[in-house]
């Protein structure tokens, strides 16, 4: 029946703009409707009150319910929503109608019908709502990694709802108001078992103007998360009006390959929550935006009418529908955010450090139930740079399924981790889909493979697809592990075909591991391995074409555990070239990447030689280097050679490494050669700085180096004073007066009653290393002195530092002060976070 | 989420030192300002309507919350062995050895658990470089630690605790709903109705204004940031080390523990700090103070009740083996007036102190 009716559907969308119907919160009101309608005869009795529950009015007063559809249709209308909003066994609990919500869905259904195909050519869109729980979010304040209800909860609830509307006769299943994406996923995967015959209708809601889902989710990450499901329609819904609502729907029309509908609420809600947008505004702006080419479908949520969609009707009448955006190239993940790979977007890093089986720290964590430390090591990964995480809880003392599901709801609450997209681990498959139904982004499973043959393999990526992720596919086959280049293409390219041909996967969410393997180990049959693995992967490209490839970096340097000097040496040279051969990810310790240029010529060498497997004494050799070479902790030897180069960088390299010794001679040295005192400043000292600033903010560097590095910036700066002022003075002798601000001047003051100020000294320092003027006021600080000081000094900005907390009230004080002596300086606050702990 | 709404322009929260430079960057050109201006004002925004949104914990009546204190047994009650107050100067080498190093490379944003932070070259550096200037201190005195802590017959009255002489410490409690099983707990449950005993504590080590002042006149921000973090670091060890003598004097003169154990807190008693979860308001330290002739000490309040020098730590002692900490949360209206009452201040005077514990 369906197949006819989305063919339908489908031409009607091609050749105009069509329209949904309205709200039915004002419809029902002008009804006037009696807490007795609501109950009827069949519910006299029911122990809860039902009063304003208004899918309970599909079995106690239909009558209204088809009334509502006609005048919808008359209005013109093209499709009607069924009046089903929170007809789940989840929503009605709180009016006790579990038992009912089956009936709920058919006859509200069959009622759209009706009306639908009294009026001839008309469509009917089940509506499926969001649900009052969330699967991403705690309820529970103090317990983030809580959650009210599971995935496989929901995704009954909604099975039980969409078999309803099915029977009842819908045309298309919309579920609209999306404001957790994981409840969508559940939603989809509800609706792919139960009824997957009907085309889906997706719709999200973007709660204010951050543009972001309540669960924290951009529109493309939510796009990215819910694509696997080949919507027929994606849209924006509710919470806005069409004129808030207008970037959102722009971004989705820009990217989406499906057609794309918006049926925002007439305007924002006045102070009494009543909607006061006239039928001729939201028409206006719903027009523009069809003759902008942003939409395929509109019509109207919360606060719009009959009246609303008449005028709607007419508007987008005559105008051409938008057309369908093809594909946007290169694969799409998510987390909070989108993430993109295309050619160009180079190496991504997947953290590798919160997994069990690789962090015995990590382990530790896990095993002790320390859950803010373990989510800090995501976080540290994060911030070093990973590009995805990889989380794996595979260990005999822990029960897996769970240690997953808690993590990675704990993670979901921590947004500057759940920004990026997750890479669940696995050698279990029960583990696996636990860690699927707690990700509302899209991530990529680790791993699957042939090592139990095809069957499994293609139920193992069936299941993968239906949580829309992506896939690791490792290359192992009932045979073993590919060791060869040879045996490492063929299972790929075996893999691909069986995952493109019978599970329909798209290459762009594939991706293949061919196995990075221990070199090195002694044993020669296994010194081909990294020259295999660089072989194979520009073959698997060519094999597969569309798909990614990865690796686990770390496996490589195994026979040189305790070395950190030699290991990081041979990733980096490895991922060097993996790169160059096409190499797209790897699972690496984000923010402990030594870089290439600066591993010493004599161990590169040695490294090399293993890598390509040069010569047969390669192993030997740089076994005997590693020796010499023990890691951190040696005294090394002091290495003067730095001091032979020139005079600009013997500056940086004493800022970078915080060496002291030399820096006046050498300050000395450049003022010499430079024209002014400034000069040196804003030349080699600022540039030794920004290095700095660039290595501590990708993680490379740490605060005390930093700090340290100020040290010997401030030495040279104190140097250079002298000649400064000489020179303002006679400058200003000769009629000029310079006002050398660098890069801007900011007051620092810890505020009145308070005495806390490492955080303040530590900021103090970054700021004058990148070149701004700190004026410290100190401790204890009234507003009046801070103030004063800003304007006398002309500051371009304020920051004010506090640990306790009645000097949140001080700093409001400020704030207060600054506006009425009408200041418009930006204020930079500093509290220290409450880490929660039980110390006093 | 409180500051911005008080002012116009930007207000912009730093988490730590590394993102300074580009907030400050961002604020001052012209065109990036406006962007990261729109940009923050928005997650304000949007944190601000998740707060306000966010599901809380029905409230108890003040008499429903009493009615469902913690059942405390008292049965021994110890006997401290002497009653009053007592200076201390321990050695900054016997101070030492209870530093719990955790928290000096959380100072520094270095993130890892100690001991195994060690690992990374950069933390074994600035442990080193740490103990270095520690020794140094050692050497030449530049730090000195002084103290007072003191014991008080004490009795439980409703939830207050009373010394003798009539000094009242009132305590606040939990008052929202708890799940079954659960109390709402107060400070005053660990005091009996009669016969017991409170301690409390004030402890400083002074020197590290001067001596970070005399590396910042060398130009040496390093070492004048580090004094200041070691500083602190010694002032954790001393209540450490009192709050041990402490409890050798009250009901364990055997006590020799390992500092593990005394990092992790496995041991009798605990010492809530006025100004904190359990006890959240800071003005209450007026009073200890004056019981503890703490002025006498060299440690002094500002018009906040901060603690001066920076590098102090106070609190009040409890000795009986379920004290636990435990957080105040969200008090309501009864409990505001009646604490007002018991406080002897006008209530808006407590509101300031008690904000955050408000809806």
């Amino acid at each position: 029946m369906s197949d006819h009716r989305t063919q339908e559907l489908v031409q009607l969308l091609h050749q105009r703009i069509a329209v949904l119907d309205g709200a039915w919160g004002t419809l029902l009101q002008g009804m006037h409707l009696t807490p007795d309608d609501y109950r009827g005869e069949r519910f006299a009795d029911h122990s809860h009150d039902v009063t304003g529950d208004p899918d309970l009015l599909n079995l106690t007063r239909p009558d209204v319910v088809l009334e509502g559809h006609r005048r919808y249709f008359a209005a013109g209308a093209d499709i009607t929503t069924t009046n089903t909003f929170t007809a789940t066994s989840i929503g009605q609990a709180d009016y006790g109608m579990q038992a009912a919500v089956r009936e709920m869905n058919v006859r509200g259904a069959q009622l759209a019908r009706q009306a639908a195909d009294e009026a001839g050519g008309k469509f009917v869109a089940g509506s499926i709502g969001p649900l009052n729980v969330t699967l991403s979010l705690s309820p529970d304040v103090n317990d983030p990694a809580y959650r009210a209800v599971s995935f496989d909860d929901v995704r009954a609830a909604y099975a039980e709802q969409i078999a309803g509307l099915a029977e009842g006769g819908v045309d298309l299943l919309l579920v609209e108001t999306i404001f957790d994406t994981l409840n969508a996923k559940a939603a989809i995967a509800a609706a792919r078992e139960v009824a997957p015959h009907l085309p889906l209708w997706i719709s999200v809601t973007i709660v204010d103007l951050s543009g972001r889902t309540l669960s924290g989710q951009t529109v493309e990450a939510f796009w990215n998360s819910v694509r696997h499901a080949s919507p027929l329609v994606v849209g924006v819904n509710c919470s806005l009006g069409a004129a808030e609502m207008r970037p959102h729907v722009a971004e989705l029309a820009r990217f989406a390959d499906t057609f794309v509908a918006c049926h925002p609420n007439a305007g924002l809600p006045n102070a009494f929550g009543g909607y006061d947008q006239t039928p001729g505004e939201t028409a206006g702006l719903l027009e523009e935006f069809a003759g902008a080419g942003m939409v395929n479908i509109v019509g109207g949520c919360c606060g719009t009418t009959p009246e609303h969609i008449t005028r709607l009707a007419s508007a987008v009448s005559g105008v051409a529908p938008r057309p369908v955006a093809s594909p946007a190239p290169g694969a799409h993940f998510s987390g909070l955010e989108p993430l993109t790979i295309v050619p160009d977007t180079g190496f991504l890093m997947i953290g590798e450090r919160t997994n069990v089986t690789g962090s015995a720290k990590f382990r530790r964590l896990i095993e002790a139930r320390d859950h803010q430390a373990a989510v800090d090591v995501a976080l540290e990964q994060v911030r070093g740079g990973a590009n995805l995480i990889d989380v794996n809880m595979d260990a005999d003392l822990l029960e897996s399924e769970r240690e997953m599901t808690t993590f990675l709801n704990l993670i979901a609450t921590e947004p500057e981790v759940a920004r990026v997209p997750i890479m669940i681990d696995s050698s279990r498959w029960s583990v696996l889909e636990a860690g699927l139904k707690c990700v509302q982004g899209k991530g990529i499973v680790n791993s699957i493979s042939l090592k139990e043959g095809e069957e499994v393999f293609l139920d193992h990526a069936r299941k993968v697809r239906s949580y829309g992720a992506g896939v690791v596919v490792m290359a192992f086959d009932e045979k073993g592990q590919a060791d060869t280049t040879e045996r490492k293409v063929e299972i790929c390219g075996r893999a691909y075909d069986l995952l493109t041909r019978e599970v329909g996967f798209p290459p762009e969410d594939i991706v293949f591991d061919p196995n990075v393997l221990a070199v090195a180990t002694g044993m020669a049959e296994h010194n081909g391995y990294a020259k295999s693995f660089l072989d194979a992967l520009p073959l698997i490209k060519q094999r597969c074409p569309g798909v990614r490839t990865s690796g686990g970096i770390s496996n490589l340097s195994f026979s040189f555990r305790g070395n950190n000097v030699v290991r990081e040496a041979i990733h980096s040279a490895f991922l060097f070239h993996a790169v160059r051969a096409g190499l797209d990810m790897g699972i690496v310790n984000a923010g402990q990447l030594a870089v290439y240029e600066d591993i010493p010529a004599d161990l590169l060498e040695l490294v090399e030689d293993v890598l390509f497997d040069r010569r047969e004494d390669a192993t030997d050799r740089l076994v005997t280097f590693a020796g010499k070479v023990t890691g951190p902790g040696t005294k090394r030897e002091i290495d003067l050679s730095w001091r032979d180069a020139t005079v600009a960088q013997r500056l940086s390299h004493a800022l970078v490494h915080g060496i002291v010794d030399f820096v006046e001679a050498d300050t000395e040295e450049a003022r010499k050669e430079a024209a002014r005192p400034l000069e040196v400043i804003e030349g080699p000292l600022m540039d030794g700085m920004k290095i700095v600033g660039d290595l501590f903010g990708s993680g490379k560097m740490f605060l005390p180096q930093v700090v340290k590095s100020a040290r010997v910036m401030k030495r040279a700066v104190a140097y250079l004073e002298p000649f400064m002022e000489a020179e303002k003075e006679q400058l200003r002798l000769a009629g000029h007066v310079q006002e050398d601000r660098g890069q801007g001047k900011v007051v620092l003051a810890t505020v009145k009653g308070d005495v806390h100020d490492i955080g303040k000294n530590i900021v103090g320092v970054v700021l004058a290393c990148n070149n701004y003027e700190v004026i410290d006021l100190g401790v204890m600080v009234p507003a009046s002195v801070i103030l004063d000081t800003a304007v006398s000094e002309g500051a371009d900005v304020v920051g004010l530092s506090g640990l306790i907390t009645p000097s949140l009230d001080e700093m409001v004080g400020v704030a207060q002060e600054m506006n009425r002596r009408g200041l418009k300086l930006p204020l930079l606050i500093g509290v220290p976070p409450r880490r929660g702990s039980t110390r006093p | 989420m409180k500051v911005a709404p008080a002012y116009d322009s930007s207000t912009v929260h730093v988490l730590d030192a590394s993102r300074v430079t580009g907030v400050v960057s961002q604020l001052l050109d012209p065109e990036r300002a406006e962007r990261l201006d729109a940009e923050n004002r928005v997650e304000q925004e949007r944190l601000r309507v998740q707060h306000a949104s966010r599901q809380q914990r029905p409230m108890r009546t003040i008499a429903q919350a009493r009615a469902n204190r913690e059942q405390v047994a008292f049965d021994d009650l110890p006997v401290p062995a002497f009653t009053g107050v007592r200076t201390v100067t321990p050695s900054l080498e016997q101070l030492r050895e209870f530093i719990d190093w955790q928290f000096f490379f959380l100072a520094w944003e270095l993130k890892g658990k100690f001991p195994a932070i060690l690992d990374k070259p950069e933390a074994r550096e600035l442990f080193d470089e740490g103990n270095q200037l520690l020794d140094e201190i050692v050497a030449d005195g530049s730090l000195q630690a002084r103290g007072v802590y003191g014991f008080w017959p004490a009795h439980a009255d409703g939830d207050d605790i009373v010394l003798e002489g009539g000094m009242r410490f009132p305590m606040l409690r939990q008052q929202t709903e708890k799940p079954e099983g659960r109390a709402n707990r107060c400070l005053a449950d660990y005091i009996a109705p009669a016969g017991d005993h409170l301690g409390g504590f004030a402890v400083s080590v002074h020197g590290a204004d001067r001596l970070a002042a005399k590396y910042e006149a060398e130009h040496d921000d390093y070492r004048a940031i580090m004094v200041k973090a070691i500083a602190d670091r010694l002032a954790e060890a001393f209540a450490e080390q009192v709050h041990l003598e402490a409890r050798r004097a009250w009901f364990e003169p055997d006590a020799e523990p390992v500092m593990a154990d005394l990092h992790a807190e496995r041991f009798r008693g605990i010492r809530p700090a006025l100004g904190y979860p359990a006890s959240p308001d800071h003005s209450l330290k007026k009073e200890l103070f004056e019981l503890l002739g703490a002025e006498s000490a060299g440690i002094g309040l500002t018009t906040s009740y901060a603690m001066t020098p920076a590098a102090s730590v106070s609190g009040l002692i409890f000795g009986h083996p379920g004290a636990r900490y435990f957080t105040v949360g969200r008090i309501g209206a009864d409990q505001l007036r009646d604490y007002a009452e018991r406080r002897m201040l006008p209530q808006s005077e407590v509101e300031n102190w008690l904000r955050p514990n408000l809806d």
